[in-house]
């Protein structure tokens, strides 16, 4: 394939600020759930954000390239999972797992 | 940079959001609806009513008008009297669904109307908790939402 055709992605590691703790399963369809609400059908499928790593106090989701504002507002404007008050603070975008996984 | 904003909470570490001091509503800043005999500064007035803010906006160092009509009259006359808007992200984060995209609306075309008469505003959390604060990166962001750049965005945070 040529490597224009290729999708390139970024990934964008966070912080959770919550008292509440999420396993993975619960935590990537609260996201889901709330980053569709925020973006829309539209922008979602722009976007298409996926949760990539999670360690309770932090993930990484993967995000289609040229979407991280929406992404990083998206995950500012995060309030609540459910009904619980969370909030996601974005610490960092690269565009390699790796290269998110050695930035604290 | 030293970036400050305003809580309504006892913030124990803002440094942590990467704020230099964040000013506790009531301790060291004080909100106000009418014009008192007793005013501390710094001091913000708070009202729905376009006509009271007008008529006393002068006691005051900053403005919340929190309907961010979009007002020529009461922008132009904040210019001329050297008053700063507030712009509350609290409005934004307390909303949910179409309530919060009309906010989001209407702070954007509220923050244009001031670009466009050189009105000066400040950008604030007035979070009730920690799950309210934003750091001036995610502020940033969020700007992006209200039209404004990050480093637009970040002056707006320095103001204070």
């Amino acid at each position: 394939m040529k490597s224009i055709l290729r999708e390139k992605y970024r990934y964008v590691k966070f912080k959770i600020h919550s008292a509440k703790e999420y396993t993975r399963q619960d935590f990537e369809k609260q996201l889901r759930q709330v980053l569709l609400g925020l973006m829309g059908e539209i922008q979602y499928s722009r976007c298409l954000p996926k949760l990539v790593a999670y360690s309770g106090t932090e993930g990484i989701i993967k995000i289609l390239r040229d979407t991280e504002k929406e992404t990083r507002a998206a995950l500012a404007l995060i309030t609540k999972f459910d009904s619980n008050p969370i909030h996601l603070q974005a610490i960092f975008v690269s565009g390699t797992i790796k290269g998110c996984k050695g930035n604290k | 940079m030293e970036f400050t904003d305003i809580v309504d909470f006892d913030f124990a570490n803002p440094q942590d959001y990467g704020f230099s001091k964040a000013l506790r509503v009531g301790r060291d800043v004080f909100i106000y609806t009418t014009p008192d005999k007793t005013l501390k500064s710094p001091s913000i007035l708070a009202v729905h009513d376009k006509k009271s803010l007008m008529h006393n906006m002068r006691h005051f160092d900053l403005i919340y008008f929190p309907s961010y009509e979009n007002d020529v009259e009461l922008i132009t006359s904040a210019v001329k009297k050297e008053k700063r808007f507030v712009v509350s992200l609290s409005d934004i984060l307390g909303k949910q669904g179409a309530d919060r995209s009309i906010v989001i609306y209407r702070i954007r075309r509220f923050i244009r109307f001031c670009n466009t008469y050189g009105a000066k505003f400040v950008i604030a959390s007035f979070a009730k908790s920690v799950y309210g604060v934003r750091s001036p990166k995610e502020v940033g962001s969020i700007a992006h939402l209200l039209n404004l750049d990050s480093q637009q965005a970040e002056a707006a945070m320095r103001k204070l």
